[in-house]
């Protein structure tokens, strides 16, 4: 039976047809085109729920009422954020400063520069860091005269995985705990130790197959260690304006989650904060132009292709199909709370390696939500919630297009002359994610299900 | 306005397959900073310039807009740098020169040459438009001159408006 909703809406529908039908078409269709890439997403997203409201299937309100602004208000406010604080050059800084101490030591060096990209990735966004990080992976390994190719491989897979650990740092992770109320170290308790742990192994095997050959020259490191990390630095003040600024966003995302303050909120507040550092004492003019250059670094592509999807999904779900297909889910499953996890941790790592990963995430969210009701609440269904982080933002790792970081990666490596093979790539990031989800398997039997 | 008048048509010329190393001798010889680089028929194939020169001692990753924005970090890398123009020596101006290069022809108006060399730089190769055949260049100096002898010729008829 048709959930109240749909049966009051099947009147408003385009030509008396059957809502869930015509939402269900839209979104298939709009799904299609996104999977092929053949017509940019953000522009699809947005025909897609422009077409929702011309069929009648959804209102102005509640188009308004889909869209998750705590996500969009993250997002944007992190982009402004990370926006300054990349002029200030401190990523290069500390690849710098990491391949000094490490005195040039081409094995120590890959490790460190995994771990610098894990890192940022979990405090920002993949897709600036590994932007930011890259480059000078590249004038480091041309340096040493090492091979680019298993530095770059590692900074996506320590991007992707670094990004898991928190609630910031992969855009699934943003969708789940904007849409469930999760705070920021929810996220560094349930997923933060699968991330250390695939983290630990995944170091191992990559020094293993290639840190351990590494070879270099005296002469190479000496040049290296000749190097002045200070001089990468650009803007000393407005590098203590934006570490203050992430600190005090940082500390409001731990904090402020129990006072109901929304990391969309936080995150928004910050951005207009390290504005006013960066533009106080300018006049008018340099205010506006110092303003305009902030906002002109947010990805404006993506914030609409998350509107348009956010209202996409909404359409579905409100004339009942998701909550059709969870039930579908949960008949397959027995409504065994392990089994559906793992089916949930598999079925979205396999997906998010060939497809985006956010369409699935946002369309799986109502989709787990309605399960709560059978699953014995919304507690209880917390560890699906987990393995869906785990699955989605882990499996990006297993193509190159699996996510945005891989992408950036990839077309900056190929304009800089050191191209990256798709299918050498798959060979062996496809094996390598499985293993990272048939350790968060273990990890999420172990911590929620064993 | 075309631009014809400030076309300096005699111009030391470069040949695609000459080394690097001669083509750099010849142009410190000739003391000049850019020479078009002409194919066995006569037509333009590219410019050959100090400047492009040097950008291809640049890192791939430092000459990428969104790549490196500061090389101040690279201390004492002078040999190594050195070393580069030495690899780059033994290449042909074909491998290294600009191919992608803005012209212009004979009846372009002076006015768009002035736009070309703001944009782009000094000097413009002028091609004829059908062939493709080198004509000459415009230079810098050689517009400004051709604007001041017009300044010298103008009618106190032409001042009044």
């Amino acid at each position: 039976m048709l959930p109240e909703e749909t049966v009051h809406h099947a009147t408003e529908v385009i030509f008396g047809l059957n809502p869930m039908i015509v939402a269900t078409s839209i979104l298939v269709v709009a799904y299609g085109f996104i999977i092929s890439e053949k017509i940019n997403r953000a522009v699809i997203s947005l025909l897609g729920a422009g077409a929702l409201a011309f069929t009648g299937v959804l209102n102005h309100e509640l188009m308004i009422q889909g869209i998750d602004f705590n996500t969009i208000f993250l997002l944007t406010g992190m982009m402004v954020i990370v926006a300054i604080t990349k002029r200030t050059g401190i990523f290069q800084f500390v690849a710098i400063l990491s391949a000094k101490l490490v005195k040039g030591n081409p094995r120590l060096l890959l490790i460190v520069l995994s771990l610098i990209t894990a890192v940022f990735s979990a405090l920002l966004d993949n897709v600036t860091t590994v932007l930011l990080v890259v480059p000078i992976t590249l004038l480091l390994t041309e340096q040493l005269k090492l091979p680019a190719y298993p530095f770059l491989f590692a900074l996506i897979f320590f991007s992707n995985i670094g990004g898991t650990a928190t609630l910031i740092g992969d855009p699934p992770n943003i969708l789940i705990g904007s849409a469930v109320g999760f705070g920021f170290m929810d996220f560094v308790y349930n997923v933060g130790p699968a991330s250390l742990i695939n983290m630990v192994v995944l170091l191992v095997i990559f020094d293993f197959m290639w840190g351990r050959k590494f070879v270099t020259t005296d002469k190479a490191r000496e040049h290296l260690l000749n190097y002045d990390p200070y001089e990468a630095l650009t803007d000393t003040p407005l590098l203590i304006k934006s570490f203050l600024t992430l600190s005090l966003v940082l500390f409001g995302f731990i904090v402020g989650h129990g006072y109901g303050l929304e990391p969309g909120t936080v995150a928004l507040t910050g951005a207009a904060f390290l504005m006013l550092l960066d533009i106080y004492k300018m006049n008018a003019e340099d205010q506006s132009h110092k303003v305009q250059e902030g906002f002109k670094e947010v990805e404006w592509e993506t914030i609409f292709f998350f509107m348009g999807l956010f209202i996409l999904v909404y359409g579905v779900e409100h004339t009942g199909l998701l909550e059709m297909l969870a039930q579908k889910m949960l008949s397959w499953t027995g409504g065994d709370m392990a089994t559906t996890g793992y089916l949930i941790l598999w079925s979205s790592a396999i997906l998010s390696a060939i497809v985006d990963n956010i369409p699935f995430v946002a369309t799986m969210i109502p989709m787990i939500k309605s399960m709560g009701a059978e699953m014995g609440g919304e507690a209880a269904i917390e560890p699906l919630w987990w393995s869906l982080s785990l699955g989605a933002c882990l499996g990006g790792n297993g193509s190159l297009i699996g996510a945005s970081a891989n992408v950036m990666v990839a077309s900056f490596a190929e304009r800089a002359g050191q191209r990256i093979p798709f299918l050498k790539f798959m060979a062996l990031a496809f094996p390598l994610m499985l293993l990272t989800i048939a350790i968060s398997t273990v990890y999420v039997w172990f911590v929620f299900f064993g | 306005m075309p631009c014809d008048s400030a076309i300096i048509k005699d111009v030391y010329t470069l040949s695609p397959d000459l080394k690097v190393a001669d083509a750099l001798k010849f142009i410190h010889e000739k003391d000049v900073r850019a020479m078009p680089v002409i194919d066995k028929d006569g037509r333009l194939v590219g410019v050959f310039s100090l400047s492009v020169m040097l950008k291809n001692l640049l890192p791939a990753v430092a000459k990428m807009e969104d790549g490196l924005q500061k090389l101040g970090f690279v201390v004492g890398a002078s040999t190594g740098i050195a070393k580069r123009l030495q690899k780059e020596q033994l290449q042909t101006v074909a491998e290294t020169m600009e191919k992608d290069v803005t012209v212009a022809h004979p009846s372009t108006a002076l006015w768009e040459i002035i736009r070309i060399m703001v944009k782009y730089g000094s000097p413009v190769p002028i091609i004829e438009e059908d062939t493709g055949i080198f004509v000459g260049i415009v230079s810098e100096q050689s517009a400004t001159r051709d604007l001041e002898q017009r300044i010298a010729a103008l009618t106190p008829k032409d001042n009044e408006e």
